[in-house]
């Protein structure tokens, strides 16, 4: 190499940028290889009568919901392959089917507070509930529920729930019952929340007892409230150490003891107590809220029979009952729950027999854009 | 003998002729060319199209409307989180250069063979993902990690050292830690190139070490400086996942701002239209650094 020369600004931009090209190439290449592609690939026509057998369906989901364990009934009472393809929170989810309008899915969870969404946005299709044998045994406060509807269609078929609790840390705090816990300054510096705007606006509805503004379909605030709700968020989030946005980072506040109290659900309860520590997951007085996540069938589908076979097995007991035992999470089929054991139905909060009414589920709000303005403003105040 | 070298050489000099040429520049800069039309233009055509869409009923509608732009440039937070990006950018670029410098001025100075094993072992951690990184620096540096289990194991300390806690220093650590090789890069390559008689020249003319530093290092080292500010400053600025997993709870930047917009909110012009006024400040500082880079290599421009 001639070393007489000083290099110019020019070349050695261009060289360096040949140098990082190559190190951001790495990192590509192996960030590539780790991700994994879905395909719907269909080697069988559908019978006659809707009955399907063999090829497979698309399940975009999260990844604890395409276990061959809770799926692998469906393949051997059918011969259809399930090909799951992940997604690790609702975001990615929403941006992978916007840009794909929905082509290359089959069937995806929706969480139950963008099902109308999802719906207006044409990128689901409403369901035909007759073709659904399993939507009989549903609990009626799903089978008729409003959030699962979008201009008096059915777009969801309710699988899988469960509250979000206040769920804390028992070797460190007592006394626990109310959302209080995460609003009281001698617990600074040991709580966190969830980094989900609509969870969080949700939470401190609760708090502050705007039940009825809660009850709407959908949820609707006027700006005084949503006042409310900020100078509240504000308050707590000051309070907070971290906000976690996956399930395995609030695990692990919990778990290393960082943070003593935080909202959190029921695959909490059930990987901590593997881990031997000490946490409660409650309903507090002022209220829970409650997730439904359904199953809908892709605008982009052309595996219809298959789609619709697949969503009424996600609301059977092969598929609720593993999940429910598994994870912990409750099914929204009667006949699913009738199955467990009242330890396990009791960590479910159904105890109490009126707990479906009580919850606060997820629904549509009718502003996003403004709640996920205000979160955004309530964090840069932290 | 002669005939048979002399050969090569000449078919070479007409390669380098014919590349030369306005075809030849064509065929070398047609490819790149094109890659950048389809994978950068176009993308960011349609993003300055978002940028003038609305969304009414969550769907987007292509009308020409300027209400994302009056929307956000009308907002405090837009300015709020820009400026904090640029401050933590700001602060890494510094931080890195400080650290770059002497490491890439050492790296210049070994024997090739060790120089080579360096660099690689420099390159290395870049072999693994982005996330990965971040996370083995949280696990080994965080309040729980493996230093402070060592540290309390050897019964120095029982309270976290705070190296790495969640918060702003965390954010700006783990920053630096990531985009250090793309600061020490371009400096090994500039200090590696740099005539090492300059520098007695300048000491023989009885030039202190300061002033040898500052008025004939600096300067020539000026095109790497240049290329590892923008490597490090640009991307930073932009950064929304750091902050999201080392961040704290008021560790929000510019980018999860943008982030959030195309999220649940479905707010994709907003979101489009802050990508783009970023990249309008981006190359503000661009010409900035230019103008910077510019006074400080006057004096080595040949006369």
């Amino acid at each position: 190499m001639d070393i007489d020369t000083p290099l110019t600004r020019r070349q050695t931009l261009v060289r360096a940028g040949g140098a990082a090209g190559a190190l951001i190439g790495g990192g590509s290449l192996l960030a590539a290889c780790g991700s994994s592609g879905s395909s719907t690939t269909k080697t069988k026509a559908a019978a006659p009568g809707g009955k399907v057998t063999g090829g497979s369906v698309g399940f975009f989901t999260y990844a604890l919901y395409s276990d061959p364990k809770l799926t692998g009934a469906f393949t051997h009472d059918t011969g259809t392959a399930v090909k799951p393809d992940s997604y690790a929170e609702l975001n990615e989810m929403l941006s992978k089917l916007r840009a794909t309008r929905g082509k290359g899915f089959d069937c995806i969870s929706v969480a139950s507070n963008l099902v109308s969404q999802l719906a207006a946005e044409g990128l689901i299709q409403p369901l035909d509930t007759s073709r659904l044998k399993n939507w009989g045994n549903l609990y009626p406060a799903f089978s008729g529920a409003d959030f699962l509807k979008y201009r008096g269609q059915v777009y969801g078929a309710p699988a899988v729930w469960g509250p979000e609790g206040l769920i804390y840390r028992t070797d460190k705090l007592r006394g626990v019952d109310s959302w209080e816990t995460l609003w009281d300054p001698a617990n600074r510096g040991k709580l966190s929340v969830i980094d989900y705007d609509y969870e969080m606006v949700l939470t401190a509805a609760l708090y502050l007892g705007m039940r009825s503004q809660l009850a709407s379909n959908p949820i609707t605030f006027s700006p005084a409230d949503m006042q409310k709700i900020k100078s509240a968020l504000q308050q707590q989030v000051k309070l907070d150490t971290k906000l976690w946005a996956d399930l395995p980072t609030g695990e692990a506040l919990l778990a290393s003891g960082a943070v003593n109290a935080t909202i959190g659900r029921i695959l909490f309860l059930t990987d901590l107590r593997k881990k031997n520590i000490p946490v409660a997951l409650i309903n507090p007085k002022q209220g829970t809220q409650g997730w439904v996540t359904s199953t809908c069938i892709s605008a982009g589908t052309d595996n219809l029979d298959r789609a619709y076979a697949f969503a009424d097995y996600t609301m059977s007991a092969q598929y609720g009952v593993p999940l429910s035992q598994g994870l912990g999470y409750p099914s929204a089929s009667q006949v699913s729950m009738q199955k467990l054991a009242p330890s396990l139905r009791r960590d479910m909060f159904m105890n109490d027999p009126n707990i479906l009414d009580k919850l606060v589920f997820w629904k549509a709000a009718d502003n996003p854009q403004a709640w996920t303005q205000m979160w955004n403003e309530v964090k840069a105040s932290a | 003998m002669a005939t048979s070298v002399a050969q090569p050489r000449a078919t070479t000099r007409q390669a380098t002729s014919r590349l030369r040429g306005p075809s030849g520049r064509a065929a070398l800069l047609g490819p790149v060319s094109l890659w950048y039309a389809v994978f950068f233009i176009v993308p960011l055509a349609w993003l300055a199209r978002v940028s003038l869409a609305v969304v009414s009923n969550y769907q987007l509608d292509y009308v020409w409307s300027l209400s994302a732009y009056r929307s956000i440039l009308s907002d405090p937070l837009t300015r709020q989180l820009l400026l904090r990006s640029f401050i933590l950018a700001a602060v890494v670029t510094v931080v890195t250069f400080a650290i770059a410098l002497p490491a890439a001025w050492l790296l210049a100075r070994q024997p090739l063979r060790r120089r080579n094993l360096l660099l690689v072992l420099l390159i290395v951690p870049w072999w693994s993902s982005y996330i990965v990184r971040v996370f083995a620096w949280q696990m080994a540096f965080g309040e729980k990690g493996i230093l402070n289990n060592l540290v309390a194991w050897l019964g120095v300390s029982h309270q976290p050292l705070g190296l790495l806690g969640f918060g702003w220093f965390g954010v700006a650590v783990a920053e630096v830690n990531l985009y250090l090789p793309l600061m020490i890069v371009p400096l090994y390559m500039t200090i590696e190139r740099l005539d090492p008689d300059l520098i007695r020249a300048a000491q023989a003319l009885g030039a202190g070490r300061l002033r040898t530093f500052r008025r004939v290092v600096l300067p020539l080292l000026t095109p790497g400086i240049v290329t590892g500010v923008i490597f490090v400053f640009m991307p930073v600025t932009g950064e929304f996942i750091v902050p999201a997993l080392v961040g704290g709870p008021g560790d929000i930047l510019y980018g999860n701002q943008i982030q959030s917009q195309f999220g649940t909110s479905y707010n994709w012009p907003a979101g489009s239209a802050l990508a783009i006024v970023l990249l309008a400040a981006l190359a503000l500082v661009l010409v900035a650094i230019r103008f910077v880079s510019g006074r400080a290599t006057r004096n080595l421009r040949p006369v």
